[in-house]
């Protein structure tokens, strides 16, 4: 009898000891289920009302009447241009995804090999994860606005090479156009140093990630490789790439909700338009529902499609 | 006792141009090399291979800083150029009078001091809520497994998805009559509310990279806490956290500078506060020309990011071992 009790006794502790530990959990994540509860869930729940509504300020809030699709109705097929910035800004994300993460990749490789100044190039890498967000962005396309309405006025004045032309690479695109002597051919040289620049620029944490990947993977397993006769070729394919894949899939969704959410982003400007004044607070809560539901379902599609071609290691 | 050494005299008499000009270059790096050796590995295809693929990355590289550093170093030029610089057109990168006007103007528009010292301040408490609070739910999420606790991160992870636009207008209501009437709209108050409870901005993020460094942390070091009788809290903040130094610094660096360059929540919750990512919109204030428009513009916007810039170079070290040892994957 006795010896039956003192079998059980450690097993129960160490059942009731885990459930103890687990209780601890909810300790650990309570700042995010207070914020979940407290703001976050009342808020998404509060605008949703508000996109089904008509929106009257009033001295304690809003005050909300209810009218079904309407504002849905509106967003949809009132709203101009709504519908193709969308579309639109959703296509361009599509062709960035894959030159992003192509990009990012080799770039990565690259930074992970032993060349002279490579602390240097690293930390020049890295400076557009930190620069190129938010507002400087947002200014960054200022400037080629004004660029627009103050090119006409450089070219009265003539002056290939003033001052004025200094900003974003204009300088650099004088030069281009002179030595190609050929204005086709300038166009495009000048387009892909344009979209290299925005490339280079929205890459620089998804090349943090790769980056750290390529470091985790065990110097011995290339030794073993090369032991073995592979070729460098063989070696990327058959080791580098199989091993940072789940990182592909982490890469290709924060590409996907970083180029989504962005401040520059057309239709993001265009909801921020609308919410800059009170006439449009309705539409605009709409107008973000539906832009909610695209970044969903795109995450979604994506994630479903690279899930399918990562190797997981276990 | 002296050593004899007859091999490398034979080798000194061998040595050719290339291997003179190397050891030349690079002595430390070619000293006592055999270059037999030396000959019979790099002197084949494969070596020149090599040698190509190390000028053709000597090329993207040095071609991609540049592309990356010249537009600082043209807002550099620029903020330093004299009204007449800009308009002469003889003058092609350095200012011939030079001056610090725009520097001067864009300082006065922008209330430049007073808006560096809020934002240090915003960022600097945004940035350590963000870091504590991810820190304590990385660690919940990665070690303990409780109820609910997939739908909870796939809830947090929501949050990183749907644009901060959809909640702005009931977050400003929320805010704007906060208990009662009292309006805690232009204060810090709604930001730092926000980040302590791991909803500012990108805070998903930060809790994902927390819980997969926690995650490829070896169980070990806890268990043995736990048997020397530590509790959660102890191991936690005795055992865990100093090892996650490195990626502490490369989160709070993160939301420093994404607070510091923020405009999505600045501009609807403290539309009237002084700070950097506000008042660089007033730099072009009672300035007519475009061209001086522009000129201020890339100044203010070089001046907000030259203390970031500081603080980067200062962090980077740990910031680059920070990803690399994070152990992103697994």
């Amino acid at each position: 009898m006795s010896k039956v009790t003192i079998e059980k006794m450690p097993k129960r502790q160490k059942v009731s000891l885990e459930r103890k530990q687990n209780l601890y959990g909810y300790v650990f994540v309570l700042p995010v289920i207070i914020g979940l509860a407290l703001i976050y869930i009342p808020v998404v729940v509060q605008s949703l009302i508000y996109s089904f509504s008509e929106i009257e300020p009033t001295s304690s809030g809003f005050k909300t009447i209810f009218c079904g699709w309407d504002n849905y109705y509106d967003a949809l097929f009132v709203e101009e241009g709504f519908v193709r910035t969308v579309v639109e800004s959703t296509t361009g994300i599509l062709i960035q995804i894959p030159i992003i993460l192509i990009f990012s990749f080799f770039m990565a490789n690259v930074l992970n090999q032993n060349f002279f100044g490579k602390t240097f190039a690293r930390v020049v890498f890295f400076v557009p994860v930190i620069i190129s967000t938010g507002i400087i962005a947002e200014v960054e396309g200022m400037s080629s606005m004004i660029d627009m309405y103050s090119s006409a006025e450089k070219m009265e004045i003539g002056s290939a090479s003033g001052s004025g032309n200094v900003f974003n690479y204009a300088a650099l695109a004088n030069m281009i156009i002179e030595t190609l002597n050929n204005t086709d051919l300038a166009n495009i040289v000048l387009g892909a140093i344009d979209g290299l620049y925005s490339i280079i620029t929205s890459s620089g944490v998804q090349m943090l990630i790769f980056l750290s990947g390529l470091q985790s993977i065990s110097t011995s397993m290339y030794e073993a490789a090369r032991v073995e006769g592979a070729t460098g070729w063989e070696v990327f394919w058959k080791i580098s790439f199989p091993y940072v894949s789940p990182l592909i899939l982490v890469n290709t969704v924060y590409t996907v909700i970083d180029q989504f959410l962005k401040t520059d982003n057309l239709a993001v400007a265009f909801i921020n338009e609308k919410l800059a004044n009170t006439s449009g607070y309705a539409i605009a809560s709409s107008l973000s529902w539906i832009y909610t539901v695209v970044v969903l379902v795109f995450v979604g599609i994506v994630f479903l499609l690279v899930n399918r071609m990562v190797i997981y290691q276990d | 006792m002296k050593k004899i050494n007859y091999e490398s005299e034979v080798h000194i008499d061998n040595r050719n141009f290339l291997e003179k000009f190397l050891e030349k270059i690079a002595p430390k790096k070619f000293e006592g090399i055999d270059w037999a050796r030396w000959k019979r590995k790099n002197l084949t295809l494969g070596g020149l291979g090599r040698f190509c693929w190390a000028i053709a990355r000597a090329v993207i590289i040095i071609g991609i800083c540049f592309m990356i550093l010249y537009p600082f170093l043209v807002k550099l030029i620029v903020s330093f150029m004299s009204t007449n610089d800009l308009t002469d057109k003889t003058v092609m990168f350095f200012p011939r009078e030079g001056s610090t006007y725009f520097i001067e103007r864009s300082i006065m528009n922008m209330d430049y001091w007073t808006a560096l010292l809020n934002s240090t301040w915003l960022s600097l408490i945004v940035s350590v809520f963000q870091l504590i609070v991810s820190l304590l739910v990385g660690y919940g999420f990665a070690r303990f497994n409780f109820k609910g606790k997939n739908i909870l991160f796939i809830i947090v992870i929501a949050t990183l998805i749907i644009p901060p636009q959809t909640i702005m207008l009931p977050l400003y209501v929320r805010f704007r009559f906060f208990i009662g009437s009292i309006s805690l709209i232009d204060s810090f108050w709604p930001l730092a509310i926000m980040s302590a409870t791991g909803l500012g901005l990108k805070n998903g993020l930060y809790i994902y990279l927390m819980r997969q460094f926690f995650r490829g942390m070896p169980k070990e070091l806890e268990q043995s806490a736990y048997i020397d009788g530590a509790g959660p809290f102890r191991t936690f903040v005795s055992i865990m956290v100093p090892n996650a130094s490195n990626m502490m610094i490369t989160v709070f660096l993160f939301s420093f500078t994404w607070q510091w360059t923020d405009t999505t929540y600045n501009s609807m919750l403290m539309p009237k506060m002084v700070v950097l990512s506000n008042t660089l919109f007033n730099v072009t204030k009672g300035v007519e020309d475009v061209l001086q428009q522009q000129t201020l513009l890339d100044t203010g916007s070089l001046l907000m990011v030259a203390p970031l810039l500081i603080v980067f170079l200062f962090l980077q070290k740990y910031f680059v071992q920070g990803i690399e040892r994070s152990g992103l994957v697994g």
